[in-house]
């Protein structure tokens, strides 16, 4: 009996080991050079193109990465596991999305004694020895959007936004470039609603639906997230309002694509995942010279309707 | 199964040459000598695995589950489940978070308090599965959801952060055992507190009437009851108990994060389980160690940080652990069959 226990563990460690040394023989060159990313929520799509950006970039640097993260945004304890392992193999440098920035600060501590460089990305670090965040300039992404929306509804008529919350800076920031611009620039225009949809499509259409029965005489309406976007999206197809309103989204994924093919978005701002992660690694690797980096890299965003979805260089934006 | 509360008590009475024919101890020496090789090969294939800053990282990984996996195994023994221990693990650690940073009692009550919210949650499950006779399962999966749904109404959905109290984070990641120079290697307390509560565990289990009672349940329900034990109330006990397990593991967790997480917990008890099953613990009940539990956490924080070491991807980490899991009880099975 303890001979087939260990027998059957050598066979799941065998194979353990066979993927480990099929991972290193991929490898070129700066064969010692390691760099952990460790995101969160890896159960949303957006990540994936963000994986295979990082990827990209250390095929062509010719490092070592991996990609790991908790599957639920929530996972804090997880995310401090993951994220002491890698300190553990003393890498050279850390790309860190936090979960929650007090509760990574020990080891962002313990990483800053050892000399190894935290590059933040995406939603980043909310800490001073982070070296550089890498993530979309989401004021500038919000300001596009409502850019947009003055261009489409002709400056006048009220306006809406959805978005996840109003707490993570992300979120603040889009929605503070989208009203800003609309409110301090186009006095013929007014945001009447701001709704906050925890980014979950089924709870954004409840509150678009709502929007829509308080402001019969509403023009246009900007979801600030892919969950918000979707949501607007399905209030619009149940209302039958399409036509009705000018609708913008973000980011992408099948129902959002689908939906500004078919006109019921007049099109969304883009992120660029790929990017982020292509950047995120140069950034570190760059870090790890010793190159002095500006505080923050914006990754761009674009805007894409009908007209332009299927340019190769928008298509490759965008995700299922 | 009914001589299993009897093969027991001759282990506790000390027979040495029986305890170790005892198919339990068998079973533990094999999840030992599993944890051995495990650690012998992660030496083997990564240069940093076995540094102090590692082996410290795993045992940290290891104190919350193991602490949850020493409560469960009690209910385990009865033959029945706790879905509910990751939640009420997380509902403890808000209620002491409410309690120490916005109601402003002192940080031992309000641990107390956290600890005694944990059991006043088994006390609940055990009363709904002894008295009201809902199957385990349901019963626990109604507590985990209450619990979840209540860490978020009142922490308000956000984390509550202990920044005030500066003393509750030493609790895990303090330590009072330095040594090297100038306390360069530190062990956290929180293992400390790990082992501790082994110990408190192994004593209930094996030298109180609590644990002789708990074999009997686990073996043969009505038999117990026949010889007139108050089956409902010890029962109640004993998911009381483990939910004091899941309290305190959930000062742990807090005290590590620095802060209550509401949205954290769900899954937890999953861990816990299969840490219990590694060690040797079958799910029918009537058996179970606590150094085979405390072994089979070690395992699996063991595999999971030797394969993230060794830099395999995150998707085949997940299929080897189960992978793990499935033969350990597998085995369990085997070795069963075998003694028939």
């Amino acid at each position: 009996m303890r001979k087939s226990l260990v027998l059957s563990l050598i066979l799941c460690l065998g194979i353990a080991f066979g993927f480990a040394t099929i991972q290193k023989a991929a490898e070129v060159t700066n064969k010692t050079i390691y760099i952990p990313i460790i995101a969160k929520g890896l159960a949303v799509s957006f990540w994936q193109p963000v994986k295979s950006g990082a990827e990209r970039a250390a095929s062509d640097l010719g490092i070592k990465i991996t990609f790991e993260g908790p599957q639920e945004e929530a996972q804090t304890q997880e995310q401090l596991d993951i994220l002491n392992i890698a300190l553990a193999r003393s890498p050279q440098a850390v790309i860190l999305s936090a979960v929650d920035s007090k509760a990574v600060t020990p080891y962002l501590e313990e990483a800053e004694a050892k000399g190894i460089p935290v590059i933040g990305f995406d939603s980043g670090v909310d800490s001073p020895i982070v070296k550089t965040t890498v993530a979309t300039d989401n004021y500038g992404a919000g300001e596009l959007a409502a850019l947009k929306m003055v261009e489409l509804l002709d400056k006048k008529g009220k306006v809406a936004i959805i978005i996840q919350d109003s707490t993570s800076q992300v979120a603040t920031n889009r929605r503070d470039g989208f009203i800003d611009t609309i409110t301090q620039q186009y006095p013929s225009m007014d945001v009447v609603a701001v709704g906050y949809g925890a980014g979950d499509a089924e709870k954004s259409s409840e509150i678009a639906k709502q929007i829509f029965k308080n402001h019969p005489d509403l023009k246009g309406i900007f979801g600030g997230n892919q969950g918000s976007a979707e949501g607007i999206v399905k209030a619009i197809r149940e209302l039958n309002k399409e036509g009705e309103i000018t609708a913008i989204g973000f980011d992408s994924g099948k129902i959002i694509v689908d939906a500004v093919r078919e006109g019921i978005l007049a099109g969304a701002v883009s992120q660029n995942p790929q990017e982020i992660g292509y950047q995120a690694v140069e950034t570190a690797f760059k870090a790890y010279q010793g190159e002095v980096l500006p505080a923050f890299i914006d990754t761009g965003y674009v805007w894409y309707d009908k007209t332009n979805i299927d340019n190769p260089e928008i298509k490759e934006l965008l995700y299922e | 199964m009914a001589n299993v509360a009897t093969k027991n008590t001759v282990q506790a009475d000390g027979g040495l040459k029986k305890a170790i024919l005892n198919p339990a101890n068998i079973q533990k020496f094999l999840a030992f000598g599993a944890l051995i090789v495990l650690l012998i090969f992660f030496t083997i294939a990564s240069p940093f695995f076995l540094t102090f800053d590692n082996i410290v990282s795993i045992m940290l990984s290891t104190c919350v589950n193991g602490i949850l996996a020493l409560g469960i195994i009690f209910v385990i023994i009865t033959g029945g489940i706790d879905l509910s221990i990751g939640t009420v693990m997380t509902f403890s650690s808000v209620m002491a978070g409410v309690m120490i940073t916005t109601m402003g009692v002192p940080m031992w009550l309000g641990i107390i308090i956290g600890i005694l919210t944990g059991a006043f949650c088994g006390f609940i499950s055990g009363t709904v599965v002894s008295r009201l006779k809902l199957q385990p399962f349901i019963a626990t999966l109604g507590v985990m959801m209450i619990t979840k749904g209540l860490s978020l109404v009142l922490s308000g959905t956000k984390p509550i952060y202990f920044s005030d109290v500066p003393a509750f984070r030493q609790i895990t990641v303090g330590s009072i055992v330095k040594f090297g120079a100038e306390g360069k290697y530190s062990i956290p307390n929180g293992i400390f507190i790990f082992l501790f509560m082994a110990v408190i565990a192994g004593v209930i289990l094996n030298k109180t009437k609590l644990g002789r009672y708990n074999f009997a349940i686990g073996s043969n329900e009505e038999a117990t009851r026949l010889s007139g034990v108050n089956v409902a109330k010890w029962k109640t006990a004993i998911y009381s108990l483990c939910g004091a397990f899941a309290g305190v593991a959930g000062i742990v967790m807090a005290a590590r994060l620095d802060s209550a997480q509401p949205a954290l917990g769900q899954g937890y008890e999953l861990d816990a389980i299969a840490s219990v099953v590694i060690g040797g613990t079958s799910m029918v009940g009537g058996e179970g160690t606590i150094l085979g539990t405390v072994i089979g956490a070690f395992i699996i924080s063991t595999l999971t940080n030797g394969l993230k070491v060794m830099g395999v991807a995150q998707e085949w980490q997940i299929v080897i652990t189960g992978l793990v899991l499935v033969l350990a009880v597998l085995l369990d099975t085997l070795r069963k069959r075998g003694n028939k």
